[in-house]
């Protein structure tokens, strides 16, 4: 058991402390802080990035639960068909899903052509790629999974006998989808809008690949600034800082819905 | 601020060949270029006749120790096409088998002065070699028999031998009604409709090709006018696509995602053999020589400066060139190409003409200018 422990430990924690130590070492504790939000570039970007999760995350919120309520909801097999046609997609790899977004949204690409032919877009197409609204069905497709899955495993802990009881009692469908089975999700829809809230903070290729001017993401600025500018200081201190975000965001969240509890049961 | 900073083209070809999350981009443009350019481009070039190295090649060579010899480039065609052509034989001369690494930019500059470096050599373009040599971090001179290539500017022809020339040109789509004649005509979207594929992984030419729209001279660019040059391409900045890899651009054209790019020479070549556009040296802007710079620790030193040897002979300056259409940085190569295959160098006499040749030292020193303000343009 050591062995293993001690990797995760020194493969994982070493790195971040390296980079925690760096950002205090380059900025000192309060710099670290104050020193990334001096450039105007950092600061629209942040922005940029916390609106791009924001709305990644309540656009995967609502196709989450529908796609899930129509799983649970439609015969077995269809409902199996769906869960797998998701699935199937996670072994498609991110960069291969990423890169057929790419032929689909740019300009005379597939969206734009199928537009063409049903009439829906003049020659100059849809002009989706590279803009935000370009950018949220991609990210939605990707972040599905991971709203799903939480989802899921909530509404497999609701009884059936529940919502007959309910039904023969004289509850309407809505009534019963209402009082019944939305809340008994609440704790899911909880564990998936921080988990795809997280992924979308730091999310790196989708972006880089689909997005233009304007959309781009913290991830996006710590490439460049480390990869190229050679700015270790300031990408450290981005670095940590999105870790920390992402740690309080997520101990905030586990001390309110509980929602280790809820990974236990996925 | 470091003055080294990075390099477009070595970070668009390391998009090309993969390797490392930056790499991740230009990984599937890549799978789309294998698309556009089968049947023209780089290897069905090289794959007529066979090029043998000259006798005389390690006529200077002392005994090599060495076997092996780890070079960092871009992979992809240009690699595979390098090692069929002109590796392999090296190795089989030299008992030193290249190894590629994968180009890396930052961890080139960790690795030039460390005292046992990972990599003996990358692929470089002239003015970082240079902005190393001013910040300090100058890589090993090359040995006293390693063959100079002229064509570097003189003050650097010791550091910097075995590379190419190439330009970033304006490429656009058979589609286009009109041919359009500069860099001012690709600003023009009244008169040419359509989009215009840029880079945004790295500059390539950007400021100097907005430059030249806004009509400064080809031979006064230098000191670039940031200002001016930005506030001009704020003009166009609605009607680009920006592109990940030379690949991502060349399939732009091919799938009509833009009618016109700026994108290097040899890309445009390959999309003309396959009938897909055109192009003009007409104020392209040129990057006259590279290199590869060698760690000043390289553990293999002997077989490194062979290589750089080797691939400094103008009969293999001249094969590169008919293969990969990267220019010689040797005036003798040139002797060895017909009518036919000069015409398509980027820095021929004619084409060198009509070309804003790139100021390495003045790009040097305004490189870290240069990539800040481009990034803060792209990300607006």
């Amino acid at each position: 058991m050591l062995p293993p422990a001690l990797l995760l430990v020194l493969g994982m924690l070493g790195p971040v402390a390296v980079t925690i130590g760096v950002a205090l070492r380059e900025n000192g504790p309060v710099g670290a802080v104050t020193q990334p939000m001096r450039d105007p570039m950092v600061v629209h970007s942040i922005g940029k990035t916390l609106l791009l999760a924001v709305t990644v995350t309540i656009a995967t919120w609502i196709c989450g639960l529908l796609f899930t309520l129509a799983v649970g909801l439609a015969p077995r097999v269809v409902g199996q068909i769906l869960f797998g046609i998701l699935f199937l997609t996670f072994w498609i790899s991110l960069l291969v899903r990423t890169y057929g977004w790419v032929l689909t949204l740019q300009p005379n690409g597939a969206l734009d052509t199928l537009g063409r032919s049903l009439g829906l877009t003049d020659a100059a197409g849809f002009g989706l790629f590279q803009t935000l609204p370009g950018l949220l069905p991609p990210m939605v497709h990707i972040m599905l999974p991971y709203m799903v899955l939480p989802i899921y495993a909530s509404l497999q802990a609701l009884d059936p006998a529940q919502v007959r009881a309910a039904r023969s009692l004289g509850g309407s469908e809505f009534l019963v989808l209402r009082r019944l089975v939305l809340p008994s999700l609440r704790s899911g829809s909880w564990a998936g809008v921080l988990l795809v809230f997280i992924l979308s903070l730091g999310f790196y290729v989708t972006p880089a690949f689909l997005g233009g001017p304007g959309t781009q993401v913290l991830a996006m600025v710590i490439g460049v600034q480390f990869g190229r500018l050679e700015n270790i200081g300031l990408t450290a201190a981005l670095g940590a800082l999105l870790l920390i975000a992402v740690l309080v965001l997520y101990a905030i969240a586990d001390r309110i819905f509980k929602i280790s509890e809820q990974w236990e049961r996925v | 601020m470091n003055p080294n900073h990075t390099n477009r083209r070595n970070f668009l070809k390391l998009a090309l060949a993969g390797g490392g999350a930056l790499a991740v981009p230009g990984l599937l443009s890549a799978c789309a270029a294998s698309n556009t350019s089968s049947g023209g481009g780089a290897t069905s070039a090289s794959s007529k006749g066979a090029f043998t190295l000259p006798s005389d090649i390690n006529a200077k060579w002392p005994k090599l120790s060495s076997t092996e010899v780890v070079l960092a480039g871009f992979g992809g065609e240009t690699y595979q096409v390098r090692h069929q052509r002109v590796f392999d034989q090296f190795s089989k001369l030299s008992g030193a088998k290249v190894v590629d690494a994968p180009w890396d930019y930052g961890k080139f500059l960790n690795m030039v002065d460390s005292a046992s470096p990972e990599w003996d050599a990358i692929d470089f373009d002239g003015y970082s070699t240079v902005a190393l040599i001013q910040s300090g971090k100058a890589p090993a001179k090359l040995a006293d028999w390693v063959r100079r290539c002229d064509l570097v500017d003189q003050a650097y022809q010791d550091y910097a031998a075995g590379s190419y020339a190439y330009s970033v040109v304006l490429g656009w789509s058979s589609s286009l009604k009109e041919a359009p004649k500069n860099w001012a005509d690709f600003f023009d979207t009244k008169k040419f409709p359509g989009k215009r594929a840029f880079p945004k992984s790295i500059y390539a030419g950007t400021v100097e090709i907005a430059l030249m729209a806004d009509g400064v001279s080809k031979d006064n660019l230098y000191p670039l006018d940031f200002d001016r040059a930005f506030r001009k391409l704020d003009q166009i900045k609605g009607d680009l696509v920006f592109y990940d890899s030379y690949a991502q651009g060349q399939q732009y054209i091919v799938q009509g995602s833009a009618t016109m790019v700026a994108i290097a020479n040899s890309r445009m070549i390959q999309l003309k053999k396959d009938g897909k556009g055109d192009f003009t040296y007409e104020q392209a802007v040129l990057y006259p020589w590279g290199a590869f710079p060698i760690t000043k620790n390289a553990k293999h030193a002997d077989a490194v400066n062979a290589l750089i040897d080797t691939m400094s002979h103008p009969a293999v300056q001249a094969e590169v060139a008919r293969s990969l259409y990267l220019g010689p940085t040797v005036s003798a190569a040139f002797d060895l190409l017909s009518a036919d295959e000069k015409a398509l160098q980027p820095n021929s006499d004619e084409n060198k003409a009509k070309a804003a040749v790139v100021n390495t030292e003045v790009a040097a020193k305004q490189d870290g200018e240069y990539v800040k303000r481009f990034f803060d343009w792209v990300g607006k």
